[in-house]
């Protein structure tokens, strides 16, 4: 079964079209920019966490395929685990997300509608965003993998293109279906340009074109039971994106706890490979 | 189990190769489409730039060809490129174009793109030109790109002879003197 899989993959890969891919370079923040039509990108990614107090660092590693369905809508499905150093790991659920797109071409301010079904338990840590307020649970992991939740989530993506760069705004609401604690708000904005702005003739990969660099900051601002600004975790986090390929993306970025309830780090990497398929509309 | 991996190749490829020849029908063009007037006045920045159209070539070749093909005649997702409609609008038309996109008939926006990326992409577009049936460019892409120049020159303030001097030397092949006497002599 492996050596039919890998022989399908192979040949998918090998006919497929050519095609650069535009990931961004953030992590958390959404730009204007949706997946091309019939175009599939598979993605992975890890949030590392390094906690302020001495409680254990953690990873969590996340799959990510996007799916371009039209030019106004993108799809998105998340698998998500975590593990902890001495502590075990485990599967920590998944989310299905669309963006569309309601403006058919380029304005000053770009928007975007975003919908995200969670279904999800304690133990996720993969920090795709941040909303409410409160720390992360250090229960054991096993234990809190007990404790599911159906989250249904909302933002309005907000992007601009201002010469080089791009600066996106997010605005975020959270509603957890499992549990009455009111609806969540949080943010993420980031600003990005690529290194080099004119295309040399040449193929390379580690030319200034290829780089995109940028920073984002995003945090939880309570509910709409409670504000709680002393619980709050902020973020602010410089990125880099590299294409690698024209297909393949790499990303990274570090990012600072900037309150008492944060981590110390969050370290992020990333690597996404484009797949252009069929099915265009 | 080997038999079974070779007979899915095998189906894969036919598929493959089904959709591949399904690809000889091209998207027809969206006249509804239309630059507004601002955008179609503004001139490439890089005309001048001999250098930059390589780079457009390259960039062509990354963000287009999956759509429009290498040599942009389009394909069942993408118009051809070639057409003499789309040769005719103006640079600023052509970039409006691509820096929007047109996302309710699949043309993705590349406003994340630099705008001298923008601009060396409609370099390569009216490299691309009307081509007959052996591949060829035809006359219509030559009167095509002598409007063009034509424009260039008086968009620039350039004196008429220097128009036609321009052409008399592309006749005679001496595209790049043309060019160089252009670039020399100052603004009117």
């Amino acid at each position: 079964m492996f050596a039919i899989r890998l022989v399908a993959l192979v040949v998918c890969v090998t006919f497929a079209v050519p095609a650069l891919a535009q990931e961004r370079a953030y992590f958390v923040t959404y730009d204007h920019y949706l997946e091309e039509p019939g175009n599939l990108e598979i993605a992975v990614a890890t949030t590392t966490g390094v906690p302020k107090s001495n409680r254990a660092s953690y990873t969590a590693p996340w799959l990510e395929l996007e799916y371009g369905f039209t030019g106004w809508w993108t799809g998105e499905l998340y698998l998500e685990g975590v593990t902890t150093r001495g502590d075990g790991n485990g599967f920590t659920g998944w989310r299905f997300e669309n963006r569309f797109r309601p403006l058919k071409s380029e304005h000053r301010i770009n928007p975007v509608l975003y919908v995200e079904y969670e279904s999800l338990n304690e133990a996720s840590r993969i920090q795709k965003e941040i909303v409410g307020a409160g720390g992360l649970p250090f229960e054991p992991i096993d234990e809190l993998r007990e404790e599911h939740a159906h989250e249904l989530e909302a933002k309005l993506i907000l992007s601009s293109a201002a010469g080089v760069w791009n600066v996106a705004e997010n605005i975020i609401v959270e509603r957890n279906l499992s549990e009455d604690e009111g609806v969540e708000w949080g943010y993420s904005v980031g600003a990005s340009r690529p290194l080099g702005t004119i295309a040399s003739g040449r193929e390379c990969h580690v030319c200034r074109e290829n780089f995109i660099i940028g920073v984002e900051a995003y945090g939880g601002l309570g509910s709409t039971e409670a504000f709680d600004r002393q619980n709050q975790r902020h973020y602010v986090a410089p990125v880099i994106g590299w294409h690698i390929t024209g297909r393949s993306t790499f990303k990274a970025s570090t990012a600072f706890g900037l309150t008492e309830r944060s981590d110390r780090y969050l370290l992020r990497f990333g690597f996404a490979y484009e797949l252009p398929v069929r099915g265009v509309r | 189990m080997i038999a079974r991996a070779a007979a899915i190749t095998l189906v894969l490829l036919i598929n493959h190769l089904t959709l591949e020849a399904q690809t000889s029908s091209t998207r027809p063009h969206d006249s509804t489409w239309v630059a507004p007037a601002g955008a179609t006045a503004k001139s490439n920045p890089l005309a001048t730039r001999a250098d930059a159209a390589a780079g457009g070539r390259k960039l062509f070749a990354q963000r287009c060809a999956s759509c429009h093909r290498d040599d942009g005649r389009g394909s069942e997702k993408a118009p051809d490129l070639t057409q003499p409609d789309v040769q005719m609008q103006s640079d600023g038309a052509l970039f409006w174009k691509i820096s929007s996109g047109n996302t309710r008939r699949g043309m993705p926006t590349f406003s994340f793109l630099p705008e001298p990326q923008r601009w060396q992409l409609v370099m390569h577009l009216r490299e691309l030109g009307p081509i007959d049936a052996r591949g060829r460019k035809t006359a219509a892409n030559n009167q095509c790109t002598a409007h063009n120049s034509q424009h260039f020159a008086l968009r620039r303030g350039w004196p008429p002879e220097a128009h036609s001097r321009f052409k008399r030397q592309r006749r005679a092949g001496l595209h790049w003197r043309a060019r160089q006497d252009l670039n020399l002599r100052p603004p009117a």
